[in-house]
């Protein structure tokens, strides 16, 4: 329902767009200027010594560098892009992607590039929307998609026709290997599961809970979803060789009221636990409740996964010792900004200005952090200044 | 035909289905215990009473229309949405907790009656399983979306200064018994009421029995079917409620395949899918063997893999059984 909110919106967007293109033709001297080494470079590889005077922006199966002509030679055209970004789901987690693509763009447009950015997510995880999505979006000649897919093996034949069709595809949050998508920006979960291991390691010190052969809880939302297997095998990498047990992760299918019971179900069978891990964003206030219902606090060292509300507070009370915090903002935010450049620059400029080692590296690891008692603060004023909602205060 | 004589078959038979309930669940606790003792210790059993009185309410409101010959589809996202109305009114308009879920029932009372309503008007007098199934698949959609639109997929947090009472309800214990199942099972005398002690409850299994006959005989079918789907949504509205106390807060996500746990507990628990059979003592026993089978996987920490494959073996069984139960009485 958003995302028809969303498509409304744009769709006007582009109407406004539509009838306004002759004053953008007009105003193409000076933004063209500001455009710069860019616009200067799209004008350059276009259709030398152009006479067409319309500028058309729904041409569809051309990429832009072609279709938006300059009026006279010398003067550059600036470009005119639409770029989508789509989620997984209506979530807060997704609300930031929303506002780090949103945020990019705005600065885009004040960089004088006419960028229009949509986002769009379906209410629940559906693969076959998203794929009707990307359609969409490759129909209405849109310059680049940043798509994070419920199945990376599904998305994999849409890519592929965005790609013939000369539109810049980037996975964000979740990759999708097998398909020839030209980068992925997101969390690399296994290194984020290692990170969520070392906190655990210097909780248990710290608590003075550390012992060979003590029991450590792991509860998921999934156990299908690559994010969780991930975060799982890169935690028990961490703690197992430095002694510890893992008992078997309990799933709870993404029902935040199972999450409950299981964890206390699993502290009622294990009395001897001295660590919990959650790996989906409820599991970590889940284990807190269970904890503190059980007259645990204290015994068992909790880490968890996510910024939310309600992942801050048991920190702040002392329940749970650190979550691990994802910078999803910076998937809408890069991502947005990387599609604006592939156009700008051509593909490969870009992509290797962007990427480290490209192309025989694509993926853009984004980083967590790992937010404590100690640097609540700070990462506070960090997120506040970024523009991202934030219900909680340190 | 002769009510009282249909009354008693269906009594006779569920007793006996109910006795191999009891049997299986005492089973599988001993074996339980036996592979790990702290299965029976005090807060695991606490732990399975308040999901057993979670659980509960739903099942038993599932029954209702099961036994009149319709199914409810909706559970789910009636919980979920109802869980969310609850701690919308409490944080938004600071009403007193007894107000807000009375306004929460009398919200999924109307929603019930729009089911009813649908159900009834698109197939009078003829069987009615495939509208049941599509008007309330219809309205779980619907419900999910509203939950995830209205919340854009934040929980709804709900301060324990201001709400501790109403908190109660849903992690509090009298003694060591916690407050759900203690509700649950005032709520299971009512339905019990209801349905074998009045009127109206043997109208309900007529309609499910036997519909053209119930329509001969005069009885108010589309009235009985709303009356059902009715109960099933308040119900169901219950355990959105309780689980919104037990959390301190509402997530649009909870309740996802609640509708397919609440049916399992009422086939095993000897309701009959084509209607007409069941009883409310039996459905709570049902609800009893699977939240004790979930339990009894985790605490003997069985790979979580082999979780759903169970409980999805168990429905399966479950409606053999009911398969060959009705076939036996057949021939």
């Amino acid at each position: 329902m958003v995302g028809e909110r969303d498509l409304l919106r744009k769709k006007i967007s582009r109407r406004k767009a539509i009838t306004t293109a002759g004053k953008i033709a007009i105003s193409a001297v000076v933004a063209g200027v500001v455009a710069g080494v860019g616009g200067y470079y799209a004008g350059t590889s276009a259709a030398p010594a152009a006479t067409v005077t319309k500028t058309v922006v729904s041409t569809t199966t051309a990429p832009p560098r072609t279709i938006t002509k300059t009026v006279t030679k010398s003067v550059a055209k600036p470009l005119s892009l639409k770029i989508g970004v789509i989620g997984k789901s209506v979530h807060p987690y997704w609300s930031v992607v929303d506002i780090g693509s949103k945020r990019a763009g705005e600065e885009l447009k004040k960089a004088g590039l006419d960028v229009t950015v949509t986002f769009w997510v379906p209410h629940k995880e559906d693969v076959p929307a998203q794929l009707k999505t990307m359609d969409t979006f490759i129909a209405e000649g849109y310059n680049g998609i940043a798509v994070a897919p419920s199945d990376p093996d599904a998305i994999i034949p849409v890519i592929k026709k965005a790609l013939e069709a000369k539109i810049p595809v980037i996975t964000i949050d979740t990759d999708s290997p097998k398909s020839e998508r030209l980068a992925y920006l997101g969390t690399d979960n296994y290194q984020a599961g290692r990170a969520a291991g070392h906190a655990m390691l210097e909780a248990l010190e710290k608590m003075g809970l550390a012992k060979k052969g003590g029991k450590i809880g792991i509860a998921t939302g999934s156990l299908t979803a690559r994010n969780s297997l991930e975060r799982i095998r890169g935690f028990k990498d961490v703690v197992e060789p430095a002694g510890y047990v893992c008992l078997e992760p309990v799933c709870d299918y993404e029902d935040a009221a199972k999450a409950l019971e299981l964890a206390a179900s699993t502290l009622a069978a294990n009395p001897d636990m001295i660590g919990a891990f959650g790996v989906y964003a409820y599991n970590g206030p889940a284990w807190a409740r269970a904890v503190k219902e059980a007259g645990k606090v204290g015994k068992i060292a909790i880490v968890e996964f996510d910024a939310t509300k309600e992942n801050i507070e048991p920190i702040k009370e002392g329940i749970i010792y650190a979550t691990v915090a994802q910078r999803q903002y910076f998937m809408g935010y890069y991502g947005v900004k990387l599609l604006t450049l592939m156009n700008q620059w051509g593909w490969d400029t870009a992509l290797k200005f962007y990427i480290p080692r490209y192309p025989a590296n694509k993926i853009y690891d984004t980083g967590v952090d790992v937010v404590t008692k100690e640097n609540l603060k700070e990462y506070y004023e960090e997120v506040k200044a970024r523009g991202e909602p934030v219900d909680w205060t340190p | 035909m002769a009510k009282t004589s249909y009354r008693s078959q269906v009594t006779s038979i569920l007793l006996r289905s109910e006795s191999t309930l009891i049997f299986a669940t005492l089973i599988l606790m001993i074996y339980f215990y036996k592979m790990q003792p702290l299965f029976m210790s005090t807060s695991n059993l606490q732990n399975i009473a308040r999901w057993v009185g979670t659980y509960g309410f739903m099942a038993l409101g599932e029954m209702f229309v099961l036994i009149s010959g319709g199914i409810d589809l909706s559970v789910g996202s009636i919980v979920a949405f109802t869980g969310l109305l609850m701690a919308y009114l409490l944080s938004t308009y600071n009403l007193p907790w007894v107000l807000a879920l009375l306004i929460v029932i009398l919200v999924a009372a109307g929603i019930g009656v729009f089911h009813g309503f649908f159900v009834s008007k698109f197939s009078p007098p003829l069987p009615q399983t495939v509208p049941a199934f599509l008007v309330t698949l219809g309205t779980a959609m619907a419900f999910r979306g509203i939950a995830q639109y209205w919340t854009k997929g934040y929980p709804i947090v709900l301060s324990r200064e201001k709400f501790v009472d109403f908190f109660f309800i849903g992690e509090g214990n009298i003694g060591i018994v916690p407050i759900p199942i203690i509700i649950v099972l005032v709520i299971l005398v009512i339905a019990f009421l209801i349905l074998n002690l009045s009127i109206i409850g043997r109208h309900i299994y007529a309609v499910g029995g036997n519909l053209l006959a119930a329509i001969v005989t005069g009885i108010k079918v589309n009235r009985i079917r709303v009356l059902c789907y009715m109960l099933s949504t308040i119900f169901s509205a219950l355990t959105g409620v309780i689980i919104t106390a037990r959390l301190n807060s509402a997530y649009p996500g909870v309740g996802v395949g609640y509708e397919l746990e609440a049916i399992t507990s009422c086939v095993l628990g000897g309701v009959s899918l084509i209607g007409g059979e069941g009883l409310p003592f039996g459905v709570l026993l049902g609800v009893i063997l699977v939240v004790v089978i979930e339990n009894g996987l985790v605490t003997m920490n069985v790979s979580p893999y082999l979780h759903r494959i169970i409980i999805g073996l168990l429905l399966l069984v479950a409606v053999t059984a009911d398969f060959l139960k009705r076939l036996r009485r057949r021939t």
